[in-house]
């Protein structure tokens, strides 16, 4: 029923169904060659599986997300719910509104809760690669003004017709894709033009406290280093990023969330119901359980003992870098040719007095 | 009842996450005096770290850990 128009190559049948269960399966396809690699032309299996880059363990990032749906089901979160709200307070500072929006797995149980009718949606597309997290979203759907619907799918394999939604929004999602650039660059076919991706992900100062008590503790155990920690974007690579998949307008801001705990214990359960817990395929699978690992019960006393503030709890620090992109339509300003300007810097400096 | 599969799943794994989360606290609680050498011993000699630098620290809180449970 619905085909991605690939201009990168073969297109491949998928069949999924949908959440909500109509007369006949809604079957989609979603097109395997949409990469960033697509320069080949729509080469051979081989060739794409060889030229991505796996870092994360998807499917175990899929089971983490089940357990954080069931963790996290009474309990409002601040932290993802401070985020959300920064995310979604941006669609007040725009005079448009968004008949149609897309959201991205990562928080998605906050931003359909703070929506709020904000942005001027009338149809919500909730996407998620866990089957409970999208259940438990749904059974917590109160507001019936919005026609929600639910589907379980990739963000690394958008299953969206090209130029068919106004909005996509991830909150805090995108940081564990293994090519985010791909997923932006699918994030913006799906888009009409003169639409909004608005994106927040973790950045590269988040649990530094937690990073270095893991080297550390690893370090004197066992006398090396295991990754422990996911690679995370840097904020000088957030605009590359936005101009890389091709939006205009980008815009990138950050901000830094100290949270404290009474614990490091307190940190990791935090971590388990949000979902972010470890899936990077490096990691070290012989240990079969983080708590019965001697690394984790002196993780915890060093991260304790070093970063014990004086009424006894523990920081953590969250890099949240926010990022906006549009997909350019002619109302965009463009960047002028070179060699066009009238009034050169000379002259701006001697009408403004020559203060440096 | 209809009871999916994967909220029991889920469900169990909770309990023993969160049973174990707290058994790990009790433990550390009663062994605070010896987490808390190890933990000023390491935070210590956080730029000379090598492998088993605070063994004795370490082997003191291993045998409390391990007595306590």
């Amino acid at each position: 029923m619905r085909r991605i128009n690939s201009v990168y190559g073969r297109v491949e049948i998928l069949k999924r169904v949908l959440e909500k269960p109509t007369k006949q399966s809604h079957a989609f396809s979603a097109s395997r060659s949409f990469s960033t690699e697509g320069a080949y032309g729509g080469g051979g299996e081989s060739q794409q599986n060889s030229s991505r880059v796996k870092i994360f363990d998807r499917d175990l990032k899929r089971v983490h997300r089940d357990r954080a749906a069931w963790l996290s089901r009474n309990k409002n979160d601040t932290f993802v719910d401070a985020v959300a709200e920064n995310l979604l307070d941006r669609l007040e500072d725009c005079k448009k509104t968004f008949p149609s929006a897309l959201c991205l797995g990562g928080s998605l149980g906050a931003v359909q809760r703070l929506l709020r009718g904000r942005g001027g949606i009338e149809k919500l597309i909730m996407m998620d690669t866990s089957h409970d997290m999208i259940k438990s979203c749904r059974d917590a759907q109160d507001d019936n003004s919005i026609e929600t619907s639910y589907l379980v799918g990739d963000e690394e394999f958008l299953p969206i017709k090209e130029s068919s939604v106004d909005l996509i929004i991830s909150s805090l999602g995108l940081h564990w894709t293994n090519d985010l650039p791909g997923s932006m660059i699918q994030c913006k076919l799906a888009l009409k033009p003169d639409g909004l991706f608005l994106a927040a992900i973790l950045g590269g100062e988040t649990l530094k406290e937690l990073r270095i008590a893991c080297t550390l503790a690893h370090m004197e155990r066992e006398g090396g280093i295991s990754p422990r920690l996911s690679p995370l974007a840097q904020v000088r690579d957030a605009g590359n990023l936005l101009t890389r998949a091709g939006f205009s307008l980008p815009g990138v801001d950050v901000d830094e969330y100290v949270v404290k705990y009474k614990s490091a214990l307190d940190l990791i359960e935090h971590l388990r119901a949000m979902g972010e817990t470890n899936a990077l395929l490096q990691r070290n699978k012989a240990k079969f359980s983080i708590f019965l690992s001697r690394i984790f019960s002196v993780l915890t006393t060093i991260y304790d003992s070093m970063f014990a503030t004086e009424d006894g709890t523990i920081p953590a620090t969250f890099q949240v870098i926010y990022m906006t992109g549009w997909k350019e339509h002619s109302s965009h300003p463009q960047a002028k040719r070179r060699g066009s300007a009238t009034v050169s810097f000379t002259d701006i400096h001697k009408q403004f007095g020559g203060q440096s | 009842m209809f009871c999916p599969l994967s909220f029991s799943n889920a469900g169990m794994k909770e309990k023993n996450s969160s049973a174990t989360a707290s058994t790990l606290g009790r433990i550390l609680a009663t062994c605070s005096k010896q987490a808390k050498d190890y933990g000023s011993c390491v935070a210590s000699k956080v730029h000379e770290i090598e492998k088993d630098l605070c063994l004795k620290e370490f082997l003191a809180l291993k045998n409390c850990m391990q007595h306590t449970v």
